[in-house]
C-alpha cells in the first residue's frame, strides 16, 4: 500500500504547521520524517492517520482519500511516543480490543482472535505477559503491546510517532534493530516520526527531513548525509563546519582553499559545509596550503575530536587516533590541513 | 511613628538609630548615628522619605553620607543607605564614608543585586475591561457553538446506534449505570434526607403560627415532587458524574488513548459519550424518585418531631392533597437533565488538549456549565408546566 501526500496544508492559528507538503511513500517501504521539533513532523503524521484534518490537499493511501471513508474503515496503525495503552485492560484485551469491537460480521471468532492476538505476542516477544496490565511492564515492553495493537486491526499502513522517544538509551538500541526486522518480516508501509538522526540513518529506506513546516529533502540516509538538499540538511543531519566563502568562476575561496563548486554563473557569498572528517591533517612542513593550530583533541573511543582555530574559524576534525599518535601532535602545535570535500551553498 | 514609640517607652529599643543632616552650600552631609537595623528603618521610615523627596531643594552637589557613627549595619539598613546614595547621586556626587570593612563589603553586595522596585501590575483601562468583555463574549459564542455541534454529533451517533443496536456497548453502560447511580444513592440520600429536615423545620415554624402545621405536608409533598427532589439529585450527579465523565475522558485524551480508539477503528463518541450519557439517562429517573422519598421521609420525620404531626396524619394529609401528576412533572425532567449534564461533562472531557492542567480546568467548567444549564432548564420546565396548567 503507498501514502500519498499532495499539497498538504495546515495551520493552527496563526502558526503554519505545514506548508504545501508532498510525499510519496512506496509499497512496504519504511520512511523517517526527521526534524527539529516544530518542524511539523508529528503534524504530518496525525493528518497521514486522520487524526488531524488538512486545512487543503488531501492524502491518499494506496489511491484512496482516508478523510471521505469512516473511521472504522481506515485501518491505520498507530504507535504513540507514550504507548496509550489502555490501562483498564490486559496485555491480551489492550492487543484483541481493535478486533473485539468489530461489527459482528467482520468480527472473527473468538478462537481466532485468541490466535491472533497469541501470534502477535509471539511476534513482539511478549507471550509470557498476556495476563499482565500496562502498569506491570516496563517502557520497552509497553511500546512492543502497543505495536502488537496496531498490528493486529491489519492495518493498510503503520504509523509510528517518536516510538522510541520515551525509552533509555540501551532500550532503543534494541528495540530499533528489533522495528527493523520486524518490518522486514511483515513489510507493510511505515512511517515513523523522529528529531534523533541516528535512529532516522538506522532505521529508514529513505528519509524526509522537515523544517518549519516544509519538507527540504527526502533522499535515503547515504544519499542524504552525502548530497545535502540544502543548507539546513547539512546543519541538521550529523555535524559540518560552516564556512562562508566566496564564489567567483565556479571556485569558492575560504582562506587559502579553493574549493570546486557546481555554480559557474554565481559570483557573490556561499557557505560551505564541510564534515569533520572531511578535513585531512598532516604535520606542517612549511609547503601546506593551510596552516591551523590545534585547540584541544578529545579521544572519543577509536576516533579522536580535534579542534583547530584556523584564523579566526574554528573547525572540527575528526582523526583515527592511531593516525594522531603517528603524526605525533598534540595540542598548541601547528598543523596543516586539506578540505576533501565540501557543500557549497548560495547565499549567507 | 517615633512619636508614637517615645509615648510607650517600654516597646522602644533603648538604642534606636537616628541620622543628621547638615548643609553647607552646595555640600550636603548625611550623618547616621547608632543602629541601622530593621527597626531604626522602619522608625525613620517617614523621615527618610521626607528627606529624600527634598533633595531636589536643597540640589545638593556633593553629598557625603558619614556612616562613622553607626553601631551595626544590617541589611535593610544597608538597602536603606544604598537608596539614599542613589537618589543623592541623581544631583552630583554622593559618597558614603566612614564605613568600616564589614560595612563596606555589604554596601558593596547590595549595590550589586539590581534593586529594582518590584514592576507594578498594569492597572487596566476602562478600554482593555471593555475589550476584556468581548473577548469573554466571543469565547462563549465559541463554546456554545461547539456544545451545540456536539449536541449534533451526539444525537447522529444516537441514531445510527439506534438503527444498530448491535453495537451499542452494553457492559460499558451497566458500568457506569452502576458508577453514576448505585454508588451515588448513599450521597444522593443522605443529602436529600437532610434538606427535607431542614425544610420542614424551617418553614414549619412559619406555619405554626397560623396554626396550619398539617399543611406542611402539602408544602413538602409538591415542592419535592416537583422540584426539590430531582433539582437536588441533578445538582449532586452533575458534581460527582459529570466532573468525573470529564476527568475520565479528559486523561485519555491526554494519554492519546483517545486517538488510539480512532486509529484502530473505534468512533470515541460510541465508546466513550453514549455509554456514559445512556447510562445517566436511565439511572437519573430511580435516583430521582430515590431522593423523593427519602426527601418526604424526611420531612414526615421532622413533621413528627416539631410539628406533631404524626406519621399517619402524614400520609392521610399526602394522599389527599398532593395528586401523583406531582411526581410526573418532576420524573419527565429527570432524562433531560441527564443527557445535558452527560453531555457537558463528556463535551469538556474530549475539549481537553495539551496538559494536565487542562483537565482541571475542563472539569471546573464542566461543573458549573451543566449546573447552569439544569437550572435554566428546570426554569423553563416551570414556565411549560404552569402555562400548560399541570
Amino acid at each position: 500500500m503507498t501514502i500519498e501526500v499532495r499539497n498538504v496544508c495546515k495551520s493552527f492559528g496563526a502558526y503554519q504547521a505545514l506548508d504545501n507538503v508532498s510525499l510519496t511513500v512506496a509499497d512496504g517501504e519504511l520512511m523517517a520524517l526527521l526534524g527539529p521539533s516544530g518542524s511539523g513532523k508529528t503534524t504530518l503524521l496525525r493528518i497521514i492517520a486522520g487524526l488531524d484534518q488538512p486545512d487543503s490537499g488531501e492524502v491518499l493511501i494506496h489511491g484512496q482519500d482516508l478523510s471521505k471513508q469512516a473511521v472504522r474503515d481506515r485501518r491505520v496503525g498507530f504507535v504513540f511516543q507514550h504507548y496509550s495503552l489502555f490501562k483498564n485492560m490486559s496485555v491480551f484485551e489492550n492487543v484483541a480490543f481493535g478486533l473485539r469491537v468489530r461489527p459482528r460480521q467482520q468480527r472473527p471468532s473468538d478462537a481466532e482472535i485468541k490466535r491472533r492476538v497469541d501470534e502477535l505476542l509471539g511476534l513482539v516477544q511478549l507471550d509470557p505477559f498476556a495476563a499482565r496490565y500496562p502498569a506491570q511492564l516496563s517502557g520497552g515492553q509497553r511500546q512492543r503491546v502497543a505495536l502488537a495493537r496496531a498490528l493486529a486491526i491489519e492495518p493498510k499502513v503503520l504509523l509510528l510517532d517518536e516510538p522510541f522517544g520515551a525509552l533509555d538509551a540501551r532500550v532503543r538500541k534494541e528495540l530499533r534493530r528489533w522495528v527493523r526486522k520486524l518490518h522486514k518480516e511483515i513489510n507493510v508501509t511505515s512511517v515513523f516520526v523522529t528529531h534523533d538522526q541516528e535512529e532516522a540513518l538506522e532505521l529508514a529506506d529513505r528519509i524526509a527531513i522537515m523544517n518549519l513546516g516544509e519538507i527540504e529533502q527526502v533522499a535515503t540516509p547515504s544519499e542524504a548525509y552525502d548530497r545535502p538538499a540544502t543548507q539546513f540538511v547539512s546543519e541538521f543531519l550529523g555535524f559540518a563546519n560552516r564556512l562562508t566563502c566566496h564564489v567567483e568562476n565556479g571556485i569558492a575561496r575560504f582562506g587559502d582553499f579553493s574549493l570546486p563548486t557546481e555554480f559557474d554563473n554565481y559570483a557573490g557569498d556561499a557557505v560551505a559545509y564541510v564534515r569533520p572528517h572531511e578535513i585531512g591533517l598532516n604535520r606542517a612542513n612549511g609547503h601546506d596550503i593551510a596552516r591551523a593550530t590545534i585547540d584541544s583533541i578529545v579521544a572519543l573511543g577509536p576516533t579522536a575530536r580535534v579542534d583547530l582555530a584556523y584564523g579566526e574559524q574554528r573547525l572540527e576534525v575528526l582523526v583515527d587516533r592511531e593516525r594522531l599518535t603517528e603524526l605525533g601532535l598534540v595540542v598548541g602545535d601547528p598543523c596543516a590541513i586539506t578540505i576533501t570535500r565540501a557543500h557549497v551553498f548560495r547565499g549567507t | 511613628m517615633l512619636k508614637s514609640i517615645s509615648r510607650k517607652p517600654k516597646a522602644q529599643k533603648p538604642d534606636i538609630g537616628t541620622f543628621e543632616t547638615e548643609v553647607d552650600g552646595d555640600r550636603l552631609l548625611l550623618t547616621l548615628v547608632g543602629r541601622w537595623d530593621v527597626p531604626t528603618v522602619m522608625a525613620n521610615q517617614p523621615a527618610l522619605q521626607k528627606f529624600a523627596e527634598n533633595l531636589a531643594v536643597e540640589a545638593a552637589k556633593h553629598s557625603v553620607i558619614d556612616l562613622s557613627s553607626v553601631t551595626r549595619l544590617d541589611t535593610v539598613g544597608a538597602i536603606a543607605v544604598s537608596v539614599l546614595r542613589e537618589r543623592m547621586a541623581r544631583f552630583g556626587t554622593a559618597e558614603i564614608t566612614g564605613a568600616h570593612e564589614a560595612q563596606e563589603a555589604l554596601l558593596d553586595q547590595i549595590a550589586k543585586v539590581d534593586a529594582q522596585p518590584i514592576p507594578r501590575l498594569p492597572i487596566p483601562t476602562a478600554r482593555d475591561r471593555i475589550a476584556n468583555l468581548g473577548k469573554w463574549a466571543v469565547d462563549i459564542g465559541h463554546e456554545t457553538r461547539e456544545l451545540v455541534g456536539f449536541f449534533g454529533e451526539l444525537c447522529v451517533v444516537l441514531f445510527r446506534l439506534a438503527r444498530h443496536p448491535g453495537r451499542i456497548r452494553l457492559t460499558s453502560i451497566v458500568n457506569h449505570m452502576q458508577q453514576v447511580g448505585i454508588d451515588a444513592m448513599p450521597i444522593v440520600g443522605l443529602l436529600a434526607f437532610l434538606i427535607g429536615v431542614v425544610l420542614t423545620f424551617i418553614s414549619g415554624d412559619q406555619l405554626q403560627r397560623f396554626g396550619a402545621s398539617v399543611f406542611i405536608v402539602n408544602l413538602i409533598g409538591i415542592g419535592v415532587l416537583r422540584e426539590l427532589g430531582i433539582l437536588i439529585t441533578a445538582i449532586i450527579v452533575a458534581g460527582r458524574s459529570g466532573s468525573a465523565f470529564t476527568a475520565e475522558i479528559g486523561t485519555m485524551k491526554i494519554n492519546q488513548e483517545v486517538d488510539a480508539m480512532r486509529t484502530i477503528g473505534l468512533d470515541p463518541m460510541e465508546i466513550l459519550v453514549i455509554p456514559r450519557v445512556i447510562a445517566l439517562i436511565v439511572m437519573l429517573i430511580p435516583l430521582g424518585f430515590f431522593a423523593d422519598i427519602v426527601e418526604i421521609a424526611g420531612g414526615a420525620l421532622m413533621a413528627s418531631i416539631s410539628l406533631n404531626v404524626t406519621f399517619t396524619q402524614f400520609v392521610n394529609q399526602f394522599h389527599a392533597a398532593v395528586s401523583l401528576q406531582h411526581l410526573w412533572v418532576g420524573m419527565v425532567k429527570a432524562p433531560f437533565f441527564a443527557f445535558v449534564i452527560a453531555m457537558v461533562g463528556c463535551f469538556h472531557g474530549m475539549a481537553v488538549s495539551g496538559s494536565a492542567e487542562s483537565v482541571g480546568q475542563q472539569t471546573t467548567a464542566s461543573v458549573v456549565q451543566s449546573i447552569f444549564l439544569v437550572i435554566t432548564l428546570d426554569a423553563i420546565f416551570a414556565v411549560v408546566s404552569s402555562q400548560i396548567g399541570w
